[in-house]
C-alpha cells in the first residue's frame, strides 16, 4: 500500500479517541500491531484487549498440518487392485505407524507474507491437536504436554494429568478469552466411571470432572483423534457413530447420532464451517456435508450439500489429478473454517474443493513412496494467532502493575 | 467542482438537506450526499418518522461536533466518491483505480492537522468510506516504523517504568524483525 502516504515527520495531534485508534491499529500488519504494544501502557491494553480479538476474528486459514509416512517395501507393493488380505495388511500397518510418521505443513496463503512462514520440527511426532493458532504436542519422554505457537515461536509446557497417557484436546478462542484449556480424555469403558481432566491456563491447574451421561450404545473408543472446539463445546466422533459433545463450562456431556444417508459411512471429518459444526462424510456413492444447528441435538443436523462421488471424480479427472492409481481411499480430510471449501484427500494428495463452484486445487502431493495416512491421523487446519502465550496466558500484567 | 452524478431517482437528487455546523455555518447538500453520513441519515429518518406531515426539504440538521472546515472537505470527498461510483457503475476494478487515484491526490492537499479533524468529523458523522480511507492512510504512515517513530507521530511519551519496556520487547522479539529505523 505504498500509494497512500501522508507527509513524514509530523507530530500527529493526539486527540484521536480510542475507537478510531482501534480502527487505525487494526489495519496494521500483525507484526506492527504487536510491536506497538511497547508505545505506552494505554496502547498496550488497547491492543491486547481490543485490537487482538478483532484481528483474531478476521484471520483466515493459513495452512494445514498433516503427516506423511514412508512406505515399507511390503506396503509399497500393494495397490488399489490388490487382494482383500493385502489391503487389510496395508491398513493394519498404517494404523500402527504413528511413530514413523513425519509432520508436514503446507501453506495456503498466496504471496510472500513473511509472518506466514511456519517452522516446524519435522520429527515432532506427537501433534495431538491444533486450535486457533496453537498446537498441542505430547512429549512422552518427559511426560508433558507442549503448547506451541508457531507464529510467535513461544511454548508452554504442562505435566500429564494422570499416570497413564490419554488423548488430549486443546481449546482456545482468542476472540473470547486469552486463556487456553487442555482436555485430557480417557477411553470411556462401558462399566468404568467416566471422567475427564481439564487444565486451564488461567488457574494453571488440572481439575478432574466426573461426567454423567447415558452410557447406552456408546463405544468410547474414538478412531480418528480429531477434536473440534466451538462456542465452549468440545466435539469428537466415537466408534459407535455418535458425536460426543461436552459443554466445557458446565462440564456436562451428551452424545448424539451422526447423520446418515446411506447405511455404511466409510470415512468422515469434522470441523467448523462458517461458525457451525460441520460433518463431511464419504458414503458409498456420495460425499455429504452436514451442519449442526445450535441446539446440539441429533435433529439439528442440516444437510448442506451432497454430491455423487462418480460425478466428483469425473470433475477431478478433467482437471487431471490422475487419481485412479492412488484410490486406496478418497475422503474428506479437513474443513475450511471460513469459506465453503472442503479438503479431500487420497493416499497421496490433498485437494481443496470449493463446494459451490466445484473448483479443485491441488494443495499437496507426496513424493514417490510416501502416503498421507489421513484416514488414521487427522489433517489439522491452522490459522495464525498473535496472542503472546506467556505474558497473557500465564500471568496477568495488570495485577503486576505494569 | 460541478456535480454531474446522476441519481436513479430524480426526486431524491433535487431534495436538499441543510446542515448547521458548530461554528454556525449552514451547508445545503444534496440528499444523496447527506445520506452517506449515517448520523445525518439517522436524524433525518427519525424526524420523518416523528413528523410525517412536515416537508422534508425544510429540515435543518444541527451538527454540534463538526466544524465547517472539515465538513466542507468531507462533502467534496463524498461528492467525488459518488461521482466515481456512478461513472463506473458496471466496472468495480475501474472504480477502485479511479478512487485510489483521487485519494492519492486528496492526501497531497491535506495537512496532518487537518487529517485529525477529518477523522474526528468522519467518525462523528459515521461516514464509513471516508473513515476507512483516513484510517488506512494513517496506518500506512506508521506501517513498518519503529516504536519511537510512532510515539513521535502521535505525540506520545513512554510511561513504562525502567526495564519494563525492554522486557516487553524481549517478549515480542519475533515481531521486531525488519523494522525501518527512521
Amino acid at each position: 500500500m505504498g500509494s497512500i502516504s501522508i507527509q513524514k515527520d509530523v507530530c500527529f495531534v493526539p486527540k484521536i479517541c480510542p475507537d478510531v485508534l482501534v480502527q487505525i491499529l487494526c489495519r496494521l500488519p500483525e507484526k506492527d500491531l504487536i510491536q506497538h504494544k511497547c508505545v505506552s501502557k494505554d496502547w498496550y491494553f488497547l491492543i491486547s484487549e481490543t485490537c487482538v480479538p478483532i484481528v483474531s476474528a478476521n484471520t483466515s486459514l493459513c495452512g494445514l498440518y498433516f503427516h506423511t509416512l514412508a512406505l515399507s517395501d511390503d506396503m509399497s507393493r500393494i495397490q488399489s487392485n490388490s487382494s482383500f488380505d493385502a489391503k487389510n495388511f496395508f491398513f493394519a500397518e498404517l494404523s500402527k505407524s504413528g511413530d514413523r510418521q513425519v509432520l508436514e505443513y503446507v501453506s495456503l496463503e498466496s504471496g510472500s507474507d513473511d509472518i506466514g512462514v511456519v517452522e516446524i520440527d519435522k520429527h515432532a511426532k506427537n501433534l495431538l491437536d491444533c486450535c486457533n493458532g496453537l498446537l498441542l504436542f505430547r512429549k512422552p519422554s518427559t511426560r508433558q504436554y507442549d503448547i506451541f505457537n508457531p507464529t510467535t515461536k513461544e511454548s508452554v509446557t504442562i505435566p500429564y494429568s494422570c499416570d497413564s497417557y490419554c488423548d488430549a484436546a486443546l481449546t482456545f478462542d482468542p476472540c473470547k478469552s486469552i486463556h487456553f484449556k487442555v482436555i485430557c480424555i480417557p477411553n470411556f469403558h462401558l462399566d468404568a466411571p467416566k471422567w475427564l481432566d481439564m487444565f486451564s491456563s488461567e488457574t494453571e491447574k488440572w481439575v478432574r470432572h466426573t461426567l454423567h451421561f447415558d452410557p447406552v450404545h456408546i463405544d468410547g473408543s474414538n478412531i480418528i483423534k480429531e477434536f473440534v472446539s466451538l462456542n465452549g463445546m468440545l466435539y469428537w466422533v466415537l466408534a459407535s457413530n455418535n458425536l460426543f459433545c461436552i459443554d466445557l463450562n458446565l462440564v456436562s456431556a451428551h452424545a448424539i447420532d451422526l447423520p446418515k444417508i446411506e447405511r455404511a459411512s466409510l470415512s468422515s471429518s469434522i470441523g467448523v464451517s462458517m461458525g457451525h459444526l460441520c460433518f463431511a462424510q464419504r458414503e458409498r456413492s456420495n460425499i455429504s456435508i452436514w451442519l449442526l444447528e445450535d441446539n446440539n441435538q441429533a435433529d439439528g443436523w442440516i444437510l448442506k450439500y451432497s454430491i455423487r462421488l462418480d460425478y466428483l471424480l469425473d470433475c477431478l479427472m478433467v482437471v487431471q489429478f490422475r487419481l485412479l492409481d492412488e484410490i486406496f481411499w478418497f475422503q474428506p480430510y479437513a474443513i475450511h473454517p471460513k469459506s465453503y471449501v472442503i479438503f479431500l484427500g487420497t493416499a497421496r494428495s490433498i485437494i481443496s474443493w470449493h463446494i459451490k463452484s466445484i473448483q479443485f486445487k491441488l494443495v499437496s502431493k507426496t513424493r514417490e513412496g510416501m502416503v498421507v495416512p489421513g484416514s488414521f491421523t487427522p489433517v489439522l487446519t491452522y490459522s495464525r494467532c498473535i496472542v503472546p502465550l506467556k505474558s497473557l496466558g500465564m500471568r496477568n500484567f495488570r495485577s503486576n502493575q505494569l | 467542482m460541478s456535480n454531474q452524478s446522476e441519481s436513479p431517482n430524480p426526486t431524491s437528487s433535487s431534495n436538499k438537506i441543510t446542515l448547521k455546523t458548530s461554528d454556525n455555518e449552514v451547508f445545503e447538500v444534496e440528499e444523496a450526499v447527506a445520506m452517506k453520513f449515517c448520523t445525518v441519515k439517522q436524524y433525518f429518518d427519525d424526524e420523518n418518522n416523528n413528523n410525517v406531515t412536515s416537508g422534508t426539504s425544510t429540515t435543518l440538521i444541527p451538527l454540534p461536533n463538526v466544524e465547517s472546515h472539515p465538513l466542507a472537505i468531507l462533502i467534496t470527498y463524498c461528492k467525488k466518491h459518488l461521482e466515481i461510483k456512478a461513472n463506473n457503475a458496471d466496472n468495480k476494478k475501474e472504480m477502485e483505480i479511479d478512487m485510489e487515484h483521487y485519494e492519492r491526490e486528496f492526501l497531497k492537499n491535506v495537512m496532518p492537522q487537518e487529517l485529525t479533524e477529518l477523522i474526528l468529523a468522519a467518525n462523528y458523522l459515521n461516514f464509513k468510506e471516508a473513515l476507512d480511507f483516513f484510517c488506512r492512510a494513517v496506518a500506512s504512515a506508521i506501517q513498518n516504523k519503529s516504536v519511537e517513530y510512532v510515539r513521535k507521530f502521535f505525540g506520545l511519551e513512554s510511561d513504562f517504568k525502567p526495564g519494563e519496556e525492554e522486557k516487553l520487547r524481549e517478549e515480542f522479539a519475533w515481531s521486531f524483525e525488519g523494522v525501518d529505523e527512521d
